[in-house]
């Protein structure tokens, strides 16, 4: 994936805020069945309209699990989404890849020196109390010229050292001697 | 003639789960490629190893034994 002495400089993934409340919706779905049940049994003392509710205990059980099992299921593929969707910053690149589903990944990469804009939006309560927003960034590439990330850590000093990789590349390319071009 | 189902909770439950364990099989091998090939960090797809089949093992044993012995 990497050119010859191209380094990384830094990846960068979703803010973990994302994933954790991803995984707190499913936590809390998960419970939902058993909380049911102890809400019916509760119920079945005093409303004889549940009452058969459970005579078959090992059913019930077996559905709750069940239930608990696709909620394994999917806070791992949230889990895998989430990890494998990341941004790749590399002293000439940067590589943004997209997962979006399983067996749906979209990986697109531009030149430093091609970039043109890098904006940062960071909006609502939440994401300027944890530090997370939205990077933007522009080229000049005649194909796919917008890159949106959204969720990503401490953009601005993203964007600060994006800015910075994209200076020291610049001065590379004008003057080939420079150690900085190796 | 109208088809009538005349198995117990038994044999729901043990069908449901043989539909689950193909099921939990095919999703495994798909987490797996997707981890093996484009993971960048070996400790932490390990990780994810780890935590997806001890919680899903904990979710499919008293799943069987629920269903195959109870």
């Amino acid at each position: 994936m990497l050119e010859a002495d191209e380094k990384v400089i830094r990846t960068v993934r979703a803010h973990w805020f994302i994933i954790g409340i991803e995984l707190a919706g499913v936590a809390i779905f998960s419970i939902l069945p058993p909380l049911t049940l102890v809400i019916l049994a509760n119920i079945t003392e005093t409303n004889e309209l549940f009452s058969g509710i459970f005579d078959n205990m090992a059913l019930l059980v077996f559905g709750c699990l069940t239930w608990l099992f696709f909620c394994i299921v999917a806070a791992a593929m949230m889990w895998t989404h989430y990890y494998l969707d990341l941004w790749v910053i590399t002293d000439r690149r940067i590589i943004v890849i997209d997962q979006v589903a399983f067996f749906n990944r979209k990986v697109s990469s531009f030149r430093l020196e091609r970039l043109q804009d890098i904006k940062v939006r960071i909006s609502g309560f939440l994401p300027t109390l944890l530090n997370f927003g939205t990077l933007l960034a522009q080229t000049a590439s005649a194909a796919e010229s917008n890159f949106v990330s959204p969720n990503l850590p401490a953009p601005r000093e993203l964007q600060s050292l994006i800015q910075t990789a994209m200076d020291a590349r610049l001065k590379a390319l004008h003057n080939p001697r420079s150690d900085l071009y190796n | 003639m109208i088809w009538e189902f005349t198995g117990g909770a038994d044999t729901v439950m043990q069908l449901t789960f043989c539909i689950i364990a193909i099921f939990y099989i095919i999703f495994s091998i798909i987490l797996h490629y997707h981890w093996e090939s484009y993971s960048m960090s070996l400790k932490i797809t390990r990780m994810t190893y780890t935590y997806y089949f001890i919680a899903s093992g904990l979710v499919l044993i008293p799943m069987a034994l629920i269903a195959f012995i109870f």
